[in-house]
C-alpha cells in the first residue's frame, strides 16, 4: 500500500518533468543575428532642378551593424546657387533574409503616416524643404526641395523619426530609428 | 579534477556514525518538535532537562539532540513561544528518540495577536522577515515593491512594475533570491528584469543582509531572499484561503486562491495548489496617468509532501507567467532622445493617458516554470540526509516599438535552463557542534533569438560546504567555508551582428574558497551582540564579459570585457538585536570591502571627454565593464517601543555609502538615506471586530547628493517625505475569520521622483494609491 503510494508520487514527478521539458522548442546550434529593425545602409540623392544629369548622391554605410567596423559616412558635394530636388533614394538592411527585409524605404514609404524625416543643416548654405505629404496631411520628407546658396561648408543632421499613432508633425514625439550627421561642402 | 575537493570535504560525513557514541554517561536524547495539531515542526523551541539545567534550542527542522547524558530518570521542560509549555519525564539508559508534540495556547491579549508562524533558529547575521500581518499588507504588490516594507532593503526600479530588491546597496547578480529551496536563476542582471517570483505563495519572506555565501552560494555578497511557502500541513480536511486585493492608482486586481489537503487516512500525503492572477492599468503619477503602464500576470504552483517517520519528500512546481507594459514615454532610440526627454521634465503629452489597460510595445513578457523534487532522510543516529534536485526554464521576450512588418516579432528572446543537484547532510551533534555538510552541482545553458546582447553559454559549478554552529551557554559560535568552481563556455560569432562572421567559443575556469566565522552573546535582558565575518567571491556575470550593444530604454552603449577576473568580498558586520520587552529592534553596522568590483563605467578620452559610438540612431555614450576596489559601508537599524499594549512608535534607518577607492569617488546607483517613523494603536476587541489597528506613518528620503552630476544623465532628485495610513482588522463570517485592511500610500499625493527609479528621467513617481485587501479562509479548519 505504502510502496505503492510512493511508486505513484514518483511517477507523477516525472511525468510533470517531462511535461515540463516537452514545451521545450528546438535551440540553433549556432547564433544567428536577426536584428530586423537594424538599417545598413541609406543615400540621399540631389538632382540639379535645372539639369537632371547633375546628381550628387551622399551615403551612409555600416554593413555590419552596431560594433564592429565603424560606419562609412559620404560628404555632400553641391554646387553653389542652384537649387536641387532631393529625395531619399535608399534605406536598407542588407542583412535581412528577404528582399522585402532589405528594403525598408518601401515600408517607409507605405506607413508614411507614421515616419518623418528631419534635416538640420549647420554651418552650411543650404535650406531643404520637405515637399511630400501622408494621408494625414502631414510632411513625411523623402522627397523635397533643397536651396544651396553661397560657396560654404558645414554639415546635415539627418534623423528618421518613427511616430506611431503619435505623428503630428513635429519632431519630439516617437523614437529615433536613423540619425547620422553628413560633412557637406558647397563649392 | 572538480571532485577531489568535494571528497575530502564529505568524509567528515562518513565518519560521523563510528565517532560519536560509547562510555558511561555518553547517552543521548534526540527526537522532532511538532505541533500537536498540524504535526508540523517547531524549529527554535527551548528544551531544558531540569535535573541538569543544560538547554538546547530545536533546528531549523525541529529536532533536537541532548548529548552526554548518564543512564537514569531525567524531566524535559519544553517551552515556545505560542504554545503550553510542556514537562514529561523520560527514562534513559543509552540513546533514546523522544519525539515531542506541543499544543498552541489560547490567543491571548486584546489587539496582539500571536503569530502561528513560528520563529525560526536566525543566521547569526542580520536578517529580517515579512510574515502574518506585514506579509499580509504587501499583499499584491511585486516582490521588489513587497520588500521595502523591509527596513535596509530597497528596491532599483524601472517605472511602476519593475522592481529589484537593494541589499547592504547591492542588487542584481550579488543579491541572491531562494524560492521554495531553490536559487532562482532567471536573467537577472538587467536591472529592468524583475524576479519571476509569485510572493503569494511565500508564507514568510526573510532577507538575509551581507554576505552568506558559505550557505547559499559564494555570489550572495549583498545578501539572499529567501521566498518560503508555509510548511504542508499533514492533517484531513480541505482548506484554504482567497486574497483579494484592489488598488486605485492603476486599478489594479489580484485574485490569490490557496486549497491544501491531507488526502489519506494516516496522513502520511499532502497536496497544496495555489493560482494567482494579477491585472493593472496605466499607472498615475499625482497629475496624470502614463501611457503604457499596465501588466498581467497568471502564476501557479502545486505541491506535494510525504511525511512517514523517518522519511520526508516533497515537490514544488511552479509556473510564473507576466506581461509588462514599458512606459511609452520613456522609449528613446538615441542619445538625443533622451536628452530631449530628460530636458523636457515631464513626458509630452501624447504619453499621458486616461486609466485603461491597454499593452503596446514596448513590453516585456516572461516565464518562469521550476520543479523542485526533494527528500530527506532521518538517520537516528547520525542526522539527516537531504538530497534535492531542481528544474527552471526562463523565457524573456522584449518587445520593441518596431515597423509594421515586425509587428510579430520580439527584439530579444532570452531562454536560459538551470539544473541544480543538493546533497546535504545535517548531523547531529559531534563534540557540541551542531551543522550541515553539502554539495551542489549547477549547470546551466543559455540561448538568444534575435538581437546580440549576450552569447549561448553553457556552464557549470560544482561546490561543496560545510558550515558548523557551536553554543554553549550564552555564547554561539559559527563557522564554515566553501569552495566552488565554474567552468563556462561561451559561444558566438567575433562580430556578433554579421552571420558571416566567424565562431569563436572562449572557455572560462573560475575557483575560490569562501568562508565564514562568527560569535554571538546573549547578554542580559534578553540582549543579543553578534559579530560576523565573511569571504565571499563572484565570477564576471555573462553581460560582464560579453555585452555589446544598446539595452533597451538606457541609450547607452554597453560593452563587456572578457578579461575581468572574479570579485571578491570581505563583509565585516556586527549588531545589536533584542525580540522581546517594551522596547525591541536591532542595529546593524557593515563593512563591504570588494576587490575587483565590476561596474559599467562612461569612457572618457585622452582629455577627458565622454566617447561616443557611432551607431545607426546616432552617437551613444560609450560604456564599459571595468574592475575596481570599492567599499560599502553602512547601517541599518528598527527600533520599537510599546508604550502600552495598544500604543507603539517604530523608528526605521538606513544608509550606505559605497565608494570607488581607486578613484576616490562615490558610486552610482546607491540608495539614499532614509527615515521612517510608524504610530500603531490597537483597538480593543468589539463584538464583530477584532485585532483592529490604525497605522501611520512617514517615511523621509534624502537627496543622494554624494554623486556628482556628472556620474549620471541627470542630476539626483530632490529628498521627499511620503505620508502612509493602513486600518485593518479581522472579523467572522459564518464562523471563518475573515481579514480586511485599507492603506493609502502617498497619502498628500506629493510629487516626488526617486533617485533609484530609472525612469525619473522622463516622469514623477506615482501618485496617491488606496488598497483594499480581503483575506477569506475556507474550508474545514476555521
Amino acid at each position: 500500500m505504502l510502496k505503492n503510494n510512493v511508486k505513484l508520487g514518483m511517477m507523477g514527478t516525472v511525468a510533470l518533468m517531462l511535461a515540463l521539458s516537452a514545451c521545450k522548442k528546438n535551440k540553433e546550434v549556432v547564433p544567428q543575428a536577426d536584428e530586423n529593425e537594424l538599417i545598413t545602409k541609406v543615400s540621399l540623392k540631389f538632382t540639379n532642378a535645372a539639369n537632371a544629369a547633375d546628381v550628387a548622391t551622399v551615403t551612409w554605410s555600416d554593413p555590419d551593424g552596431e560594433g564592429g567596423v565603424a560606419a562609412t559616412i559620404g560628404t555632400l558635394n553641391l554646387k553653389p546657387n542652384v537649387n536641387y530636388n532631393y529625395e531619399v533614394a535608399e534605406v536598407l538592411n542588407e542583412t535581412a533574409k528577404t528582399d522585402a527585409g532589405k528594403n525598408i524605404l518601401g515600408e517607409i514609404e507605405e506607413e508614411a503616416d507614421e515616419y518623418l524625416w528631419v534635416y538640420k543643416p549647420t554651418g552650411v548654405n543650404l535650406t531643404l524643404t520637405r515637399t511630400d505629404k501622408d494621408k494625414n496631411n502631414i510632411v513625411i520628407g523623402i522627397k523635397g526641395t533643397a536651396a544651396a546658396g553661397v560657396a560654404s561648408t558645414g554639415t546635415l543632421h539627418v534623423i528618421l523619426r518613427h511616430q506611431p499613432g503619435v505623428k503630428d508633425g513635429s519632431e519630439a514625439p516617437g523614437s529615433t530609428d536613423f540619425d547620422a550627421t553628413f560633412p557637406v561642402k558647397i563649392q | 579534477m572538480l571532485l577531489r575537493p568535494w571528497v575530502i570535504l564529505f568524509l567528515p560525513l562518513f565518519l560521523v556514525p563510528f565517532l560519536s557514541y560509547s562510555q558511561n554517561c555518553e547517552g543521548m536524547l534526540f527526537g522532532a518538535l511538532r505541533d500537536a495539531r498540524d504535526r508540523s515542526l517547531l524549529p527554535g523551541a527551548n528544551i531544558r532537562v531540569v535535573e541538569t539545567g543544560a538547554s538546547v534550542t530545536t533546528d531549523a527542522d525541529g529536532h533536537y539532540h541532548i548529548n552526554k547524558l548518564c543512564q537514569g530518570k531525567y524531566t524535559l521542560e519544553i517551552t515556545y513561544i505560542g504554545y503550553q509549555t510542556k514537562q514529561m519525564v523520560v527514562d534513559l539508559a543509552n540513546k533514546k528518540e523522544v519525539n515531542v508534540t506541543l499544543t498552541p495556547s489560547v490567543q491571548a491579549l486584546g489587539g496582539v495577536k500571536i503569530s502561528t508562524t513560528r520563529p525560526e533558529v536566525k543566521p547569526l547575521q542580520a536578517s529580517s522577515r515579512l510574515d502574518g500581518k506585514s506579509l499580509e499588507m504587501t499583499r499584491g504588490e511585486s516582490l521588489g515593491e513587497s520588500l521595502k516594507a523591509i527596513s535596509g532593503v530597497n528596491a532599483v526600479q524601472t517605472g511602476p512594475n519593475i522592481s529589484k530588491p537593494v541589499v547592504q546597496g547591492m542588487y542584481g547578480n550579488r543579491v541572491l533570491i531562494y524560492n521554495s529551496g531553490v536559487r532562482q536563476e532567471g536573467q537577472q542582471w538587467g536591472s529592468e528584469h524583475a524576479p519571476e517570483v509569485d510572493p503569494f505563495i511565500a508564507g514568510q519572506i526573510t532577507v538575509v543582509k551581507g554576505a552568506a555565501s558559505v550557505m547559499y552560494g559564494s555570489d550572495a555578497i549583498g545578501g539572499v531572499v529567501l521566498v518560503e511557502p508555509a510548511p504542508l500541513k499533514y492533517k484531513s480536511g480541505l482548506d484554504g484561503r482567497v486574497n483579494l486585493v484592489g488598488m486605485s492608482n492603476s486599478g489594479l486586481g489580484a485574485l490569490s486562491v490557496q486549497a491544501e489537503d491531507s488526502p489519506d487516512k494516516n496522513n502520511h500525503f499532502s497536496w497544496r495548489m495555489q493560482g494567482t492572477y494579477r491585472i493593472a492599468g496605466n499607472a498615475k503619477t499625482p497629475n496624470y496617468y502614463l501611457k503604457n503602464t499596465g501588466l498581467r500576470e497568471y502564476n501557479g504552483a502545486l505541491m506535494l509532501g510525504y511525511n512517514n517517520g523517518n522519511w520526508k519528500a516533497d515537490v514544488y512546481a511552479s509556473s510564473f507567467n507576466t506581461k509588462l507594459a514599458i512606459f511609452s514615454g520613456s522609449n528613446v532610440g538615441s542619445t538625443s532622445d533622451r536628452n530631449d526627454a530628460i530636458a523636457r521634465g515631464e513626458p509630452l503629452d501624447i504619453y499621458k493617458s486616461d486609466l485603461n489597460y491597454n499593452i503596446d510595445r514596448p513590453y516585456q513578457m516572461v516565464n518562469h516554470y521550476l520543479v523542485k523534487a526533494k527528500a530527506s532522510y532521518l538517520l537516528p543516529e547520525a542526522g539527516t540526509l537531504n538530497v534535492q534536485y531542481s528544474y527552471q526554464q526562463n523565457y524573456r521576450k522584449e518587445y520593441d516599438v518596431v515597423r509594421a512588418s515586425n509587428q510579430d516579432n520580439y527584439q530579444y528572446l532570452f531562454d536560459l535552463t538551470t539544473h541544480v543537484g543538493d546533497v546535504f547532510f545535517e548531523h547531529h551533534p559531534i563534540l557540541g557542534l551542531n551543522g550541515r555538510v553539502g554539495v551542489t552541482c549547477l549547470m546551466q545553458r543559455n540561448y538568444y533569438d534575435g538581437a546580440y546582447l549576450i552569447p549561448f553559454f553553457k556552464s557549470y559549478t560544482g561546490s561543496a560546504y560545510v558550515i558548523e554552529r557551536w553554543r554553549k551557554d550564552e555564547f554561539e559560535l559559527e563557522g564554515g567555508f566553501r569552495y566552488d568552481n565554474k567552468w563556462m563556455q561561451a559561444t558566438k560569432r567575433i562580430n556578433p551582428r554579421d552571420n558571416n562572421s566567424p565562431i569563436e567559443e572562449p572557455q572560462f575556469n573560475f575557483s575560490q574558497v569562501s568562508g565564514t566565522i562568527g560569535a554571538a552573546y546573549h547578554l542580559p535582558n534578553d540582549y543579543r551582540a553578534n559579530v560576523t565575518i565573511s569571504k565571499g567571491w563572484r565570477p564576471p556575470a555573462i553581460n560582464e564579459l560579453f555585452i555589446e550593444g544598446v539595452h533597451q530604454g538606457n541609450a547607452a552603449f554597453e560593452r563587456g570585457d572578457r578579461n575581468l577576473k572574479s570579485e571578491s568580498s570581505t563583509n565585516f558586520s556586527i549588531g545589536l538585536s533584542r525580540e522581546v520587552g517594551r522596547l525591541t529592534g536591532d542595529i546593524n553596522l557593515y563593512y563591504n570591502r570588494i576587490n575587483n568590483y565590476i561596474y559599467l563605467q562612461p569612457q572618457l578620452d585622452a582629455s577627458g571627454q565622454p566617447v561616443f559610438e557611432i551607431t545607426q540612431r546616432g552617437g551613444f555614450l560609450s560604456y564599459q565593464y571595468v574592475q575596481v576596489n570599492a567599499a560599502f559601508t553602512g547601517a541599518d537599524a528598527l527600533l520599537n517601543y510599546r508604550f502600552t499594549d495598544r500604543f507603539s512608535a517604530t523608528g526605521k534607518y538606513s544608509t550606505v555609502r559605497a565608494y570607488d577607492v581607486g578613484r576616490d569617488q562615490h558610486l552610482v546607483y546607491i540608495p539614499a538615506d532614509r527615515y521612517t517613523g510608524i504610530v500603531s494603536y490597537g483597538l480593543p476587541d468589539g463584538k464583530t471586530f477584532r485585532s483592529t489597528s490604525i497605522d501611520l506613518s512617514a517615511t523621509h528620503v534624502a537627496r543622494q547628493s554624494r554623486v556628482a552630476d556628472s556620474q549620471d544623465f541627470a542630476p539626483a532628485p530632490v529628498g521627499y517625505t511620503l505620508l502612509d495610513a493602513a486600518v485593518s482588522t479581522a472579523f467572522p463570517v459564518h464562523g471563518y475569520k475573515w481579514g480586511v485592511s485599507l492603506s493609502v500610500n502617498n497619502l498628500l499625493n506629493n510629487e516626488y521622483r526617486d533617485y533609484l527609479n530609472r525612469f525619473r528621467y522622463y516622469s514623477p513617481d506615482l501618485g496617491r494609491n488606496v488598497s483594499l485587501r480581503l483575506q477569506i479562509p475556507f474550508g474545514k479548519w476555521r
